[in-house]
């Protein structure tokens, strides 16, 4: 770019406009349903003029990108964008697909020894291809069984259906019930999720299950679509990958991108059609970092995890007669110093 | 979070050589050899935990012996098209060995289809030894043994006057052992070894000179003519005057038929295989003309449909073949 603005157009300018969408929000299609929402607005086209609800990822050319400017520049927009718009009065008489009545709390699944037999097969199994689940919260969800959202109950049921299926034999036909029970969470609608279980139950599906079964063409729409929905939350992006200090969230994230890439890849292997754009210059987030894996995420507390990372990435080698690295750590935790790097884990 | 590092390095190359085959499934050769090398150099750059048959624990073990054969599995695809692509372009010439002791072949072509060929063997030797009795390994073995399978197979057909056929032919028979081993830890495991064991049995007889007779006739050599229909796709495949014998998996298995392999385009991926299970359905000893109901399953594979599988999704038609895949058979595609 030859422009003589070039010299004052900073890449961290532009990168300020980048938002990484939280981990609770919806986005306003979702909310669609029970909110009042008119039929035109979403928070990408930015008609909902949301300006302070985190949008799905949008780059530098999107609307919101310029409204977000607008009100770096000029703070005082933000008051007059608060005051509804006119047309907002509007009652829609738009039909609406008959929304599925939201989950109930009696779908809440408790813990049963069959479940967890399932989840350690996967754990076992499945989870070494696609680490993208944060194993210690997983667990401990489920074990409390008081989740009933449905893209956990998705997710939930998908890692039932492949522990089904690496922990039986061929002849067992289970994990098709456990399908069905997610495919009851995951109708078209849930495309437009804001939540990633429902990406990682997409992946789980389209990346494994549905080529198990031998329906390889709806595996390969529903993990391109997968790849998509990963998108709009951004998890191709290093930048917001960067900006949060929710590491745990940073780091679940950044797994789930690449293990949709590895299944993408794997899966099409001898298709023979283009891979569709799921590498390359714009997928800017670094791959996961040797030395915190095994580790559970959870119940570390951040300061320790931050003291790990830099010490892996020091390549601190323990010996029986060096300080042991983890001496200022609180005794709870399990010396770790005299054992192999933690990679392989149970 | 080893493997998974690894793998995505590896993916990187595989996406790169998949959006390559896709434009067109015969590389240049630079390009074979520059891919290739890519793959030999990031297997040689492994982390030692992942290269090393130590005992460990079993995710390890599992991904690490998945991670390799996929490695052999790719390499071995890289270098497949070049084979078929001689075979496809010399079929009812002779046999294969008199092309190749003519020098008619170029030095590199060579090369590449020894490269697959050791890849093959290579394989079936390693997922022999390493396979363990769970579906996730199973259900890879299975696949991998399958791939691996054309290469004998093809060589067979081809080079059915080379000395090396019983040794082509003991790598089906242990991949054939395989298979059945392989029943009660992967759901292809039996519609496999059928495919396969239908091949090996139509490999072992000699072509006759008649079928030599067809293979000249075949529309594989004269490019697409009129004697291919829209109907029904394994119509390109077969000699104009074969007998039609529909396979279960509808295409001709016997001797000039086998020409017509492409990989490539998913004619006989895995996949593929079961497609026609649900929309062809007629057992083997069906003609063309008889009605085919679409709920029988072929024996040997797993009808879903008794288990009302919940699908909010329109399913594809899987009786087409794409039209990419119809444009390569073309008989002079593959000439050079």
């Amino acid at each position: 770019m030859e422009s003589p603005l070039c010299a004052s157009v900073s890449e961290q300018g532009l990168s300020g406009l980048e938002q990484m969408p939280g981990r609770d929000i919806e986005w306003d299609e979702e909310r669609r349903g029970r909110d009042p929402i008119p039929i035109e607005a979403d928070d990408v086209n930015a008609l909902s003029l949301s300006v302070d609800r985190p949008s799905s990822y949008l780059g530098a050319s999107s609307i919101k990108a310029a409204l977000m400017c607008m009100l770096k520049v000029q703070p005082s927009l933000r008051t007059q964008l608060t005051t509804p718009l006119n047309t907002a009065e509007v009652a829609q008489n738009f039909p609406i697909r008959q929304q599925r009545a939201s989950p109930k709390d009696s779908q809440r699944i408790p813990w049963s020894w069959k479940g967890q037999t399932l989840i350690d097969a996967y754990f076992k199994r499945v989870h070494i291809f696609i680490p993208m689940l944060d194993e210690a919260a997983f667990r401990a969800d489920y074990l409390e069984g008081q989740r009933f959202d449905s893209p956990w109950l998705a997710l939930l049921n998908m890692v039932f259906a492949m522990g089904s299926i690496v922990g039986m034999k061929s002849d067992d036909y289970n994990h098709v019930n456990y399908y069905n029970r997610a495919m009851e969470h995951l109708p078209m609608d849930a495309f437009g999720s804001s939540h990633i279980e429902t990406v990682q139950a997409l992946a789980i599906i389209g990346g494994f299950y549905l080529h198990y079964i031998n329906r390889p063409n709806m595996a390969n729409a529903v993990l391109g679509a997968a790849t998509r929905m990963a998108s709009a939350l951004g998890l191709h992006r290093e930048s917001l990958a960067q900006s949060t200090t929710d590491i745990v969230a940073a780091e679940t994230r950044r797994r789930t991108w690449w293990s949709l890439f590895c299944l993408d890849t794997w899966a099409t292997t001898t298709l023979g059609r283009p891979s569709f754009g799921r590498f390359g210059p714009a997928i800017s987030i670094r791959p996961p970092e040797f030395g915190i894996n095994q580790v559970s995420l959870s119940p570390f507390p951040r300061i320790l995890l931050r003291h790990l990372r830099r010490l892996a990435l020091q390549g601190v080698h323990s010996s029986p007669h060096s300080p042991s690295p983890f001496s200022l750590f609180p005794s709870q935790y399990p010396p770790v110093a005299n054992r192999p790097p933690p990679l392989l884990g149970p | 979070m080893l493997p998974l590092i690894e793998n995505i390095k590896f993916c990187k190359i595989s996406t790169q050589i998949q959006d390559m085959l896709a434009v067109s499934p015969l590389l240049r050769t630079e390009d074979r050899c520059n891919l290739d090398g890519q793959l030999v150099n990031w297997y040689s750059n492994l982390p030692w935990l992942l290269r090393t048959t130590d005992p460990c624990a079993e995710p390890l073990y599992i991904a690490r012996c998945i991670m390799k054969w996929r490695y052999q599995n790719l390499r071995m695809l890289l270098h497949r098209p070049v084979l078929l692509s001689l075979a496809s372009s010399t079929a009812g010439l002779g046999g294969g060995s008199s092309m190749l002791a003519h020098g008619h072949v170029a030095e590199q072509d060579l090369a590449a289809i020894e490269t697959c060929r050791e890849l093959a063997k290579q394989t079936i030797e390693d997922i022999a030894r390493e396979w363990t009795r769970n579906q996730m390994s199973g259900w890879n073995a299975v696949w991998f043994l399958y791939q691996a399978a054309m290469i004998p197979l093809v060589s067979v057909f081809w080079q059915w006057d080379s000395p090396r056929v019983p040794e082509w032919h003991k790598q089906v028979e242990t991949i054939l052992d395989l298979l059945e081993a392989m029943e009660d830890w992967s759901l292809a495991a039996r519609r496999s070894r059928e495919v396969v064991w239908r091949m090996y049995e139509a490999s072992r007889q000699q072509p006759t000179a008649a079928q030599q007779q067809q293979a000249l006739q075949s529309p594989l050599l004269h490019g697409m003519g009129g004697g291919v229909t829209g109907a029904e796709h394994a119509g390109i495949l077969m000699a104009a005057d074969g007998e039609l014998r529909m396979s279960p998996i509808g295409l001709e298995l016997e001797g000039a038929g086998m020409m017509g392999m492409l990989d490539q385009h998913g004619l006989w991926d895995m996949d593929g295989m079961f497609w026609s299970g649900s929309s062809a359905g007629a057992d083997g000893a069906g003609s063309p003309g008889d009605s085919q109901t679409a709920q029988h399953a072929p024996p040997g594979s797993v009808d879903f449909g008794a288990f009302n599988v919940n699908d909010q999704m329109m399913q594809m038609d899987y009786g087409m073949i794409s039209p990419q895949a119809a444009a390569a058979m073309d008989g002079g595609f593959f000439v050079h």
